[in-house]
């Protein structure tokens, strides 16, 4: 647009037109022409190829190891391994007190995710454009660092409630079983309610108002309206919710680590953890986590199955602007309390706890003039290898990771979107498989196919075994976007005599800009707190932030506070970069 | 010789025969409409034309080179064909101005910025939208996106543009604008230009040629007046709004120096017509024939009381014949009207300038042999 004004000045009517460009056969074009079908068909199909094999891989090798029994003759293949596995009482009860937690959890975070999303969406509850917000908050939080700071809260006699309760209201200092399935389940449901909260609050949105109005105007109260018509609706999308959440708590390494382990309680993350410590017993640990990798595909499954049955049913496409009910006093106390109590233990509360232990330099439960210093943050930045290295190594995977996850991911979406018609449906189903399997599962996975391999404890594998875990994350996001964008956009840039790498560098690359950016948002977030994959990986001098958590925990929780402060910071400032990208991305 | 010549295409989507063996050729210059409803394969020519389907088979030339030849194995990436392309959703590139949109050809072909500016600017003239050069393409109205839309097909001065459905997201009036200065565009630029459509009146108005389609084949091509004047087959009488009614064949009489036949054909029950046979076999006795009018040809009077009405003469074919009918609808268009008249059990539309006629009414209908064309029904026979 250098010279934009010179058009106007030439006789409009009968310019001459230059030589009709023609035919490109003759062309520099022509060359090109075998690499731009190559490139159109090859590109997005590796992408698709290194997501299966990076599903593959652990995969089979868990399946594998689960089938070779050691004994005195050495390695054989036999099913001595589940044999074991099934016969050992631990087994029983990890799995007991797993499917407690995840069912406990799931309730719990369904209400709350339901009644917060309703009380944003659908009434007039004050400052709630902020609440809808701040309620996504824990979602980008560490279920760690939550877990340790209910201990800062909540541990018998040194946690900030126990002293309270005890010092002000005389009550006993252990009231609180923060230890636990129970103070488990309590976590994880915090953590997980905004699943279920964003899983509800786009169908309540776009629910038509005149299927409530019809309810209302043929005799229905308010509130029959909401049990039979209201809360029917949007069902379908609180039980996938449910599901994915039921699987992905039962299956979380860091809350039973934090809260269940400490008193010798079995969870079945905890226990492949133990099996993988020495003296170790890879073989059982695969044959668990066949079993989990079995129950979990079964859930993606049924939550698929369930989500194509029942798709649109209340989304009709429109925009509706559902009616908005007004709250009386009392209603609007009791929305106000709910979402206090909700952000209070979710956010505040651990943040506060959090910020207290890391400025005293010894924890007894409460803050004096007298322990107060900023040694921790000192220390933990400037003079520890162990925190150093983690602080970058958890930078370098989670800006390494998310880059080569969204780029896979953009390859993959359009795959499934765009690519061979027939193979697409089972291409996708494939590449989402490993969206519910645990993260300690997928570790021990890579673990098996690394161990005596030059990859054997190098952050590679950590890179490589977060990618595989989280790029269906991403790739779910994008395809959804490539699904929006109608295809003669792209058809129109190739027939105007753009190549394949053109049309993706000048039009659909930057048309998917929002989703891509939201994409390596959210891997970041993830990969800065991930854990579960990460126990199993690291080696010295390849510790992660929450990895170095772990490993502090057992010395000095004011060390523990101070480096969990600066993850926040890290979480909480990519979250502001989400919310800041996707205004500026949805006005332009 | 042909610019573009389509040999023997086809295209096969699962088990449905999308384009079943298409052939023909367009001057250069000129314009062919491919008309026809929707599914009858002529949007999937066209994507095999700009190279965004594979055929199964056949061979498409453009300019003397072959872009596809099934059995050759030639296949063209679209970007190799030199084309322009308007798609029916505009597919404008939301995230560009509209100079950028336009220029974009240019831009994959790597002119220079200023010849970009320039060639922009006087294309952006000719379509009317100078203004709005450095406007976010989505800030534009339905009709004006489409003006960039075109803009951007012509700006690299393609020696053949493909338009598909291009104007059927536009109101009548934006319709019948943007046709005309389509035309003046293509007496400028010269370009060869084909058309997908479903409205006839657009496929007539633009085109030398229309291909009418049915079922992946071509059902009739010709010049627009001969196509319309006098519909070579059934279909492309019903597809172009015709009264379409079957009956069999009482007798038929040569029609003299005009060629042809005068058949007259039994509707239901008495009730006959006479009408025109094209080509030299007569319509055997009883054979099954279909009859052919068109709405305008359909002359409607209001019928006082019950007087009697003339009924064929059967000493052979009248001037016009008159029947007597009962008018079932009538709609107002504006400066027309149209009816649904029922004539002994057998509606038939006509379209008059207003009679004033309502539901109800008694009426007249005229009609004159030559308005009548018969067809022998396609396997015909004594079948019903």
């Amino acid at each position: 647009m250098d010279a934009p004004l010179q058009a106007p000045l030439q006789p409009p009517l009968h310019a001459p037109l230059q030589a009709p460009v023609g035919l490109d056969t003759a062309s520099p074009a022509a060359t090109r022409r075998q690499g731009g079908r190559f490139a159109e068909i090859a590109l997005p199909a590796s992408g698709v190829v290194i997501g299966i094999a990076l599903i593959l891989g652990p995969f089979l090798a868990t399946v594998i190891r689960s089938l070779i029994y050691w004994d005195a003759d050495g390695p054989a293949l036999s099913a001595n391994n589940f044999a074991g596995l099934f016969a050992d009482p631990r087994f029983y009860q990890a799995v007991g007190n797993t499917v407690i937690c995840g069912i406990g959890a799931t309730l719990v975070s369904c209400m709350l995710g339901f009644c917060l999303a309703f009380l944003v969406s659908r009434t007039d509850m004050p400052g709630r454009r902020w609440f809808e917000i701040f309620n996504l908050v824990p979602f980008f939080l560490s279920p760690y660092v939550g877990a340790i700071s209910w201990i800062y809260l909540a541990a018998p006699h040194s946690g900030i409630l126990s002293r309270v309760l005890s010092d002000v209201f005389g009550l006993p200092a252990d009231l609180i079983p923060i230890y636990g399935v129970g103070g488990a389940t309590w976590v994880l449901s915090l953590f997980y309610t905004p699943y279920i909260y964003l899983f509800v609050i786009a169908p309540m949105r776009q629910m038509d108002p005149a299927l409530e109005d019809a309810a209302r105007v043929h005799g229905a109260g308010l509130w029959t309206t909401l049990r039979l018509v209201t809360v029917p609706l949007l069902f379908p999308a609180l039980v996938s919710g449910a599901l994915i959440v039921f699987v992905t708590s039962a299956g979380l390494f860091d809350v039973p680590l934090a809260l269940a382990s400490p008193r010798g309680i079995r969870t079945m993350p905890t226990e492949i953890f133990q099996l993988v410590q020495y003296p170790s017993d890879f073989g059982r640990a695969a044959a668990f986590g066949v079993v989990v990798m079995a129950v979990t595909i079964l859930f993606t499954v049924l939550q698929r199955r369930y989500i194509d049955r029942r798709r649109f049913e209340t989304v009709t496409g429109k925009g509706y602007r559902p009616r908005v009910i007004a709250l009386r006093p009392g209603g609007r106390a009791a929305a106000l309390a709910l979402e206090a109590a909700y952000l209070g233990c979710g956010v505040v509360l651990p943040v506060m706890a959090l910020l207290m232990v890391s400025f005293s330099s010894i924890w007894t439960g409460k803050v004096t003039a007298a322990t107060l210093t900023t040694r921790n943050f000192e220390y933990v930045a400037f003079n520890y290898h162990l925190t150093q290295h983690a602080i970058l190594n958890s930078l370098f995977l989670a800006v390494a990771g998310a880059t080569l996850g969204v780029a896979i991911s953009v390859l993959q979406a359009y795959y499934v979107n765009r690519g061979a018609r027939r193979r697409r449906a089972l291409v996708d189903a494939v590449l989402s498989l490993p969206l519910g399997i645990p993260g300690i599962i997928l570790g021990l996975g890579f673990l098996i196919l690394a161990v005596r391999t030059p990859l054997y404890s190098t952050l590679s594998i950590i890179l490589i075994a977060y990618i595989a875990r989280f790029f269906p994350f991403a790739t779910r996001t994008v395809s959804a976007m490539v699904l929006a964008i109608n295809p003669e956009l792209e058809q129109s840039a190739r027939a105007s005599g753009a190549t394949w790498l053109q049309t993706m560098r000048y039009v659909l690359v930057p048309l998917l800009l929002p989703a891509i950016v939201a994409a390596w948002l959210m891997l970041f977030v993830i990969f800065i707190r991930e854990l579960g994959a990460t126990i199993l990986l690291y080696a010295q001098g390849t510790e992660t932030i929450s990895v170095a958590l772990v490993v502090l925990s057992e010395h000095s929780s004011g060390f523990v506070a101070a480096l969990a402060v600066i993850q926040l910071v890290l979480l909480l400032m990519a979250f502001s970069l989400f919310r800041a990208t996707r205004a500026a991305l949805i006005r332009a | 010789m042909a610019f573009v010549r389509i040999t023997d295409l086809r295209k096969r989507f699962g088990d449905l025969l999308a384009v079943d063996g298409v052939s023909f050729a367009v001057e250069q210059g000129h314009t062919l409409a491919l008309l026809g409803p929707s599914g009858c394969g002529k949007t999937t020519i066209l994507r095999c034309l700009a190279g965004l389907e594979a055929g199964d088979g056949g061979s498409i030339e453009i300019a003397g080179t072959p872009v596809f030849d099934h059995d050759a194995g030639v296949n063209l990436l679209p970007e190799q064909r030199g084309l322009g392309i308007v798609f029916q959703s505009y597919a404008v590139w939301p995230h560009m101005t509209v100079a950028e949109n336009v220029g974009f050809p240019l831009k994959v072909r790597r002119v220079g910025k200023a010849e970009i500016a320039a060639r922009t600017g006087r294309i952006l003239d000719m379509v009317g939208l100078a203004e709005a050069r450095d406007k976010p393409a989505t800030a534009l109205s339905g009709g004006q996106q489409q003006r960039v839309a075109l803009a951007r097909a012509l700006v690299h001065e393609p020696r053949l543009v493909l338009f598909d459905e291009p104007m059927s997201n536009l109101d009548a009036q934006l319709r019948a604008r943007m046709r005309m200065e389509l035309a003046v565009l293509q007496e400028r630029l010269g370009f060869t230009a084909i058309y997908v459509t479903h409205d006839q009146e657009e496929a007539f108005s633009l085109a030398e040629t229309v291909a009418v389609m049915n079922g992946g084949r071509i059902e009739t091509i010709g010049d627009p007046r001969s196509v319309f004047a006098r519909p070579p087959t059934p279909f492309v009488a019903e597809f172009l709004g015709l009264n379409v009614h079957r009956g069999r064949a009482v007798r038929s009489l040569p029609r003299g120096a005009a060629g042809g036949f005068l058949v007259e054909v039994a509707l239901s029950g008495d009730l006959r017509v006479w009408g025109v046979l094209s080509g030299d076999r007569p319509a055997a006795a009883g054979a099954s024939v279909l009859a052919c009018t068109r709405k305008e040809h359909i002359a409607v009077a209001k019928r006082g009381g019950a007087a009697p009405v003339a009924r064929p003469d059967a000493a052979g074919p009248p001037g016009e014949q008159v029947f007597g009918g009962v008018a079932r609808a009538a709609s107002f268009l504006g400066l027309e009207e149209q009816y649904i008249i029922a004539i002994d059990g057998i509606e038939i539309g006509a379209i008059q300038p207003p009679r004033g006629l309502r539901a109800g009414d008694a009426v007249t209908v005229t009609i004159r042999p030559e308005d009548c064309i018969v067809f022998v029904a396609a396997g015909a026979g004594t079948g019903g």
